[in-house]
Formats: C-alpha cells, sequence, structure tokens
C-alpha cells in the first residue's frame, strides 16, 4: 500500500464518519456496508475458523448435560468462543446495555412539607423559607397580655361611658356617704348607673337590633323646644368660633355638632341629631316622551302638552301679528 | 407616519426580541432585515410572530410591519400598558412560555397598570429558560433592582412536545426606574435549594433526581434542600415529563441557576448528576451574576439614573452573546460599557461600570 493510498483511504474513512454522523450508519438506511465486509473478510483468521469449530464441538458436548446445568456449559463456551473475536467483530454483535441505579435512599415518594408547598404555589422569587419564628413567639399568650387587653377593654368602656359618668359625678347625694365605704370596682351607682347599663344594653344590641334608637318619650312641644335651644347653642358656638377665626370640623349632613356639656338626658330626648331628610327621587316610571299623567281618576292631560303635540298655532304667529 | 423618526437598522434573526424589547423601552422604531434569507425555512418563525403579537398585546399604538417574505420586520414601538392579559404561545413551534416570559421581565416594571399576563403553553424545554428557572434565577435580578414582589405561579404545567401548560406573571407595582447598582464583592453561597418536578410520571423519578444531585453537592456543605413536585391530573398537562432547576442562593439576594429537563431517552439520574454539575460550573463562570442573568441585570443598569453603576463580571462570562448584547445596547441606547479589571486580588474578573441612561417610566407619577 503506497502512502498516497493510504492517505486516500483515510481521507475516505473521514468522510465515511462525517456521512454517518449526520444521516445515521449505511446499514440503518438498508445498504451494505462495503468497509466493514472488507475489514471482517480481511480479519478472519484461521484461529477464528477454528473457533467455530471449537463452538460446534462445544454445543455438541453441550447436549448431553441436563438441562440447567448445560446452560451454565454453554455460556461458558460462548465466552471461550469470543476470545476468539477481535474488538471490531465483538462490537457488532447486538448487546443488551446494562445500567445500573443504586436505590434512591427514600424508595417511596414522599410530600413535600406544608411549608414547601405554600413556598411552592407562592410564585415568590425565593423557595427559602422566611423567618417566621419572631413573629410566633409574639403571638404567645403571655399573662400580661391578656391583662392589658382587659385593661384596654375596661378603657374602652371608661371612654364610652365618660359624658356619662361626668354629667353626673357633681351631683351629689345623702347615699354617697354612706356608701363611701363601698366597693366602687363594680361600677358607677344611682343614676349613672341606670344610664350606663342602658347604653350598654343598646351597644349590644345595636350588633343586629333595630338600629333606631328610640328617644325617651316626652311632650312633642316641649321636645321642639329642646332642639330649637340645642340648635341656638350650636349656631352660637360656631358664630364664636367664626369670629374667633377657628376653623371647626365638618359635622355629617343631618347631626348635631358636638359642642360638649351635653346632658345625657338631651341625648336621649333628642338624639344625635334631625336626621337628613334625604330628597329620595321617587320612581316615575319610564323617562321617555310620553303624554299625560295617570291618578286614580284616570288620565289626565294638562293643556301645555296638548299645545306641546299641537305646535304653535298659526294664528298667534308672531310674523303674522306684525303684519 | 412622515414624522416619525427614521428606524434604527439591524441584521439577521440574532437577539430578535431583545431588540424589540430593547426599542420598546427606548422609544427608538428598529428594523431588522435579513432575517434567515437563505434558510430553508424563511424569514420569521411561528414564535417570532407570536412574540410580536404578544408585544403588541402589552403595548398600546405599537406597529408593526412585517415584510412580504417575513425576512425584514419593521417595529414601531408603543407604550407599556401592562394590564390583565392572555396570551396563548404559538402551538406550532416548540418553544416553551419561558421564550416569550424572559423578555417580558425587561418591560414588566415599567407598565402604565400592573402588568399581569398568562403564558399558555409548553411550560419546559432543553434551550430555553424554564419557567423554575426564571422565578428563581431571574426575578431575584428584579428584586435587586429595586422591583418589588415579581411572581410567577404555574398554573399547569405543560411537558414537551404537546404542552398545555399555563404560567401567570405577575408585577404588582410599577417602578419609576431601576436603581443604581453597586456590586463589587462575588456573593457567597449560603445555601443551595432547587425544584425537581414530574408530570405524568411516577413521583419516584423526582426521589432519584434529587438523590442523584444530592450525591454531587454532598461535598459541597452547604444546605441542599430540593423540594419534590409532583403534578397529577388535569394540571399535569398533556405529556409527561421531568426536571430539575437548581439554584445558589446567598445571603444578599443574588442567585445562581441550572437546570434541564429529561428528554428521550435520558434517566432522571443522569439529569440530577447534570444539573448537580452544571449549577457548580455557573457558579465557578459566574461574576455577581450568572450567565443567564447578565443581560438583564445590564440592561436595568442602563436603564437606571444618570449615575455610573458597577458590576463585577468574571472573564468566562464576556463571550459572544455579551458583545452582541452591548453592540444592540449601544446602537438602542448609544451607551457603552466600561470594563475594567479588578486590582484588589488576581482574580481577572472585570467591573462593568455603566453609566445609566436615566430612563424613566412615562407612565409612572414622579
Amino acid at each position: 500500500m503506497s502512502d498516497d493510498e493510504a492517505e486516500y483511504k483515510r481521507q475516505l474513512e473521514i468522510q465515511r464518519k462525517n456521512f454517518e454522523a449526520q444521516f445515521g450508519s449505511l446499514e440503518e438506511l438498508g445498504y451494505e456496508d462495503k468497509t466493514k465486509q472488507s475489514d471482517t473478510e480481511s480479519n478472519l483468521s484461521d484461529e477464528e475458523i477454528e473457533s467455530y469449530n471449537e463452538d460446534e464441538s462445544g454445543s455438541e458436548e453441550g447436549g448431553n448435560y441436563d438441562s440447567e446445568d448445560s446452560h451454565d456449559e454453554e455460556d461458558d463456551t460462548e465466552l471461550s468462543e469470543f476470545k476468539g473475536f477481535d474488538d471490531d467483530s465483538r462490537s457488532q454483535e447486538p448487546k443488551p446495555k446494562v445500567i445500573k441505579f443504586t436505590d434512591p435512599t427514600s424508595s417511596s415518594y414522599t410530600q413535600p412539607t406544608k411549608q414547601q408547598r405554600k413556598l411552592l404555589k407562592s410564585g415568590k422569587s425565593s423557595l427559602a423559607p422566611k423567618p417566621i419564628q419572631l413573629t410566633k413567639t409574639k403571638q404567645k399568650n403571655l399573662p400580661e397580655d391578656s391583662e392589658n387587653l382587659q385593661n384596654d377593654l375596661e378603657l374602652q368602656r371608661f371612654l364610652d361611658e365618660s359624658h356619662i359618668l361626668s354629667n353626673f359625678q357633681n351631683q351629689q347625694s345623702g347615699a354617697d356617704l354612706t356608701l363611701a365605704t363601698l366597693d366602687h370596682e363594680s361600677g358607677p351607682i344611682g343614676k349613672a348607673r341606670t344610664h350606663t347599663l342602658r347604653s350598654r344594653l343598646d351597644n349590644i344590641s345595636s350588633t343586629n337590633g333595630n338600629l333606631k334608637a328610640k328617644l325617651e318619650k316626652m311632650p312633642m312641644s316641649m321636645r321642639k323646644g329642646m332642639i330649637k335651644s340645642h340648635i341656638n347653642k350650636i349656631n352660637k358656638f360656631e358664630q364664636d368660633a367664626r369670629d374667633g377665626g377657628i376653623v371647626l370640623s365638618k359635622v355629617k349632613k343631618g347631626e348635631f355638632r358636638n359642642i360638649g356639656g351635653r346632658s345625657v338626658t338631651t341625648h336621649d330626648r333628642i338624639g344625635k341629631g334631625l336626621g337628613n331628610k334625604k330628597n329620595i327621587k321617587r320612581n316615575k316610571g319610564l323617562s321617555i316622551q310620553s303624554v299625560g299623567k295617570s291618578t286614580r281618576n284616570g288620565l289626565v292631560i294638562s293643556q301645555s302638552e296638548i299645545d306641546r303635540i299641537n305646535g304653535p298655532s298659526k294664528q298667534g304667529n308672531f310674523k303674522g301679528k306684525r303684519r | 407616519m412622515s414624522n416619525r423618526p427614521k428606524p434604527l437598522v439591524f441584521e439577521g434573526a440574532k437577539n430578535f426580541r431583545l431588540r424589540l424589547i430593547l426599542s420598546t423601552l427606548s422609544g427608538k422604531p428598529i428594523k431588522i432585515t435579513k432575517i434567515r434569507p437563505d434558510d430553508q425555512h424563511v424569514g420569521i418563525r411561528d414564535e417570532e410572530a407570536s412574540f410580536l403579537r404578544l408585544l403588541s398585546r402589552v403595548t398600546n399604538g405599537a406597529h408593526i410591519q412585517v415584510g412580504q417574505t417575513g425576512t425584514s420586520v419593521i417595529y414601531y414601538p408603543g407604550i407599556i400598558t401592562g394590564g390583565e392579559r392572555i396570551h396563548p404561545c404559538a402551538t406550532t413551534s416548540s418553544k416553551p412560555v419561558g421564550y416569550y416570559l424572559e423578555p417580558l421581565l425587561y418591560i414588566a416594571p415599567f407598565s402604565k397598570e400592573k402588568f399581569s399576563i398568562k403564558l399558555q403553553g409548553i411550560t419546559a424545554s432543553k434551550e430555553d429558560a424554564g419557567v423554575e428557572a426564571i422565578r428563581l434565577g431571574l426575578l431575584p435580578i428584579m428584586e435587586k433592582f429595586g422591583i418589588r414582589d415579581p411572581s410567577l405561579h404555574i398554573l399547569k404545567r405543560g411537558s414537551p412536545p404537546n404542552g398545555g401548560g399555563e404560567v401567570h406573571f405577575l408585577v404588582d407595582s410599577t417602578a419609576l426606574q431601576p436603581l443604581t447598582m453597586h456590586a463589587i464583592d462575588i456573593p457567597k453561597i449560603s445555601a443551595i435549594r432547587g425544584v425537581a418536578y414530574c408530570t405524568r410520571v411516577s413521583p419516584s423519578i423526582v426521589n432519584r433526581m434529587i438523590d442523584a444531585a444530592r450525591n454531587v453537592l454532598r461535598p459541597i456543605g452547604v444546605e441542599v434542600d430540593i423540594t419534590a413536585d409532583v403534578w397529577r391530573g388535569e394540571n399535569a398537562g398533556k405529556s409527561p415529563g421531568f426536571g430539575l432547576t437548581l439554584v445558589a442562593e446567598s445571603k444578599k439576594g443574588w442567585n445562581f441557576f441550572a437546570e434541564d429537563i429529561g428528554g428521550a431517552g435520558e434517566v432522571p439520574e443522569d439529569i440530577g448528576t447534570k444539573v448537580a454539575y452544571e449549577l457548580i460550573e455557573e457558579i465557578s463562570k459566574a461574576g455577581v451574576v450568572g450567565r443567564s442573568q447578565l443581560s438583564l441585570a445590564l440592561v436595568y443598569m442602563v436603564l437606571g439614573k444618570e449615575d455610573i453603576g458597577r458590576l463585577r463580571i468574571n472573564k468566562e462570562q464576556i463571550d459572544e452573546d455579551l458583545i452582541y448584547l452591548l453592540r444592540d445596547i449601544k446602537t438602542i441606547f448609544g451607551t457603552e460599557i466600561y470594563l475594567k479589571e479588578v486590582d484588589d486580588d488576581d482574580s481577572g474578573d472585570f467591573i462593568a461600570t455603566v453609566k445609566g441612561t436615566n430612563f424613566l417610566n412615562p407612565n409612572k407619577k414622579m
């Protein structure tokens, strides 16, 4: 083999490899691979032919054994037979590819924890669990917390009822002296007690009771007078503020301004305000061009409507009059 | 039409999405010519057409002209409106939702309304960014640049080839402009987390992936926490599939990620091992941000206020893609990035310094 020829063969081989890389091997495409044929032909030596013979003899021998044993024997002979081939021919033999997997540490699938699932679902940019220990300790109910809560509630109640208490603070009665030693923790006494109890009941019932608190029963004219005087007071208060250049807060429509010093009884008798008399638009039917008004006496058509339909009368024309 | 500025001209199909995004951000019209003129399938592909449709969906007033042969596209950008949209990705192409989602990250914070878009299609692929990779790898970059709480929910998974997945990308709060970045220290990895998912296959597959990845990552000695995410039933899409995404987290909020999905004939063990090694390689080749996060970070830096932003990058990160990106940025924004070698140590890293263009979200009140 000259150098040129060898070079040519080498180049051909490269070309073949490139071709096979792109399109797959020739054999797969259904053609004969001549290069391989020539290879096996040239490599087939006497040794191999001998091994073929051996193989035949081996199988004959195997025939004498029992089924299980013969199988092993056959395997052995096959192995010895393979030694006769060189690497190329062995690679042609289709052989199962053995892949071994190490057993996973946890064979069964374990569901992610609730926290992990939450993080997965959250769509946030990190899977790192948020440090939530700080908030957790806060949530623990300490004895101080419940005490604080209790105090808060009491303060709330005190603020709510402060106007009642302030109203009755100065009213001393003879009973006060005798009751000086009494436990005042239980709450206010006398009229203040009546009023506080009432306001508490009202508060509770306001959740789902009738919303409108009923005013105390009294003669109408007296109530009117009370309202009038109260409005006067408010007007005076507002006027004073205006004169003094004070800007007052806005008051809800229909409600009295809180000017302080209002007694509990006034509150019960005239309420929070006059109430806003809304001008609710009544439903008058469709707002389309229609004629007449439907009353219980039948359809009433006014003169203006008749004129509107008839149009301007030709006699009463301005132009005609000018002429 | 005549008073419109003349479009900037680009050639080739490379960086198609990014060029359109940069044009949208800058408000400058562009013209892309010579899109695959010699290809067997001449002109823009289905996914590119679908992407153009998506752009017109999230913007208002955009004007797109595609040439008759499809080899040229003229794009006059509109304003980014955002809002609630649904985009069915092209079913004729094999591109996953990540292909469409990735460019949206650039424009989403600068929209008029809150940006809430549902994308339907394939949720994973070998080439493009997977949903988890975007969520765990790219959203943290946005957060670093001052965009609050972007989120990406996977409503349905859809493995290739048939897909059937749906994801919801949401940016609630719009930003005026990205923060100026000064990141000159390589972050230290504090934990490695990840998600191994599978759809319509045996749940043991996720365990096999997790085990294989753990075996590789064990010697590193940081906390490794990989969540198994098994999808069943309706929401698992139309095809079986599995995949793994690993994220190396640092305490400062920078993340590096690697991902892969199971292809035909691949076994979960190989995927687990491969992704774990890829993650380690990514960390070794990363500066402050990974290679796949670099373009997002650089574009945000270019958009920043007129101040010098600094970002440490690795020598390995300077490759063909980066050069293409920088060229496009220069053409559209007219700004250049200056690379200066680090003199503190002999790592050979660079500090990329860039002066922001003072981009302001036109839809946001000052």
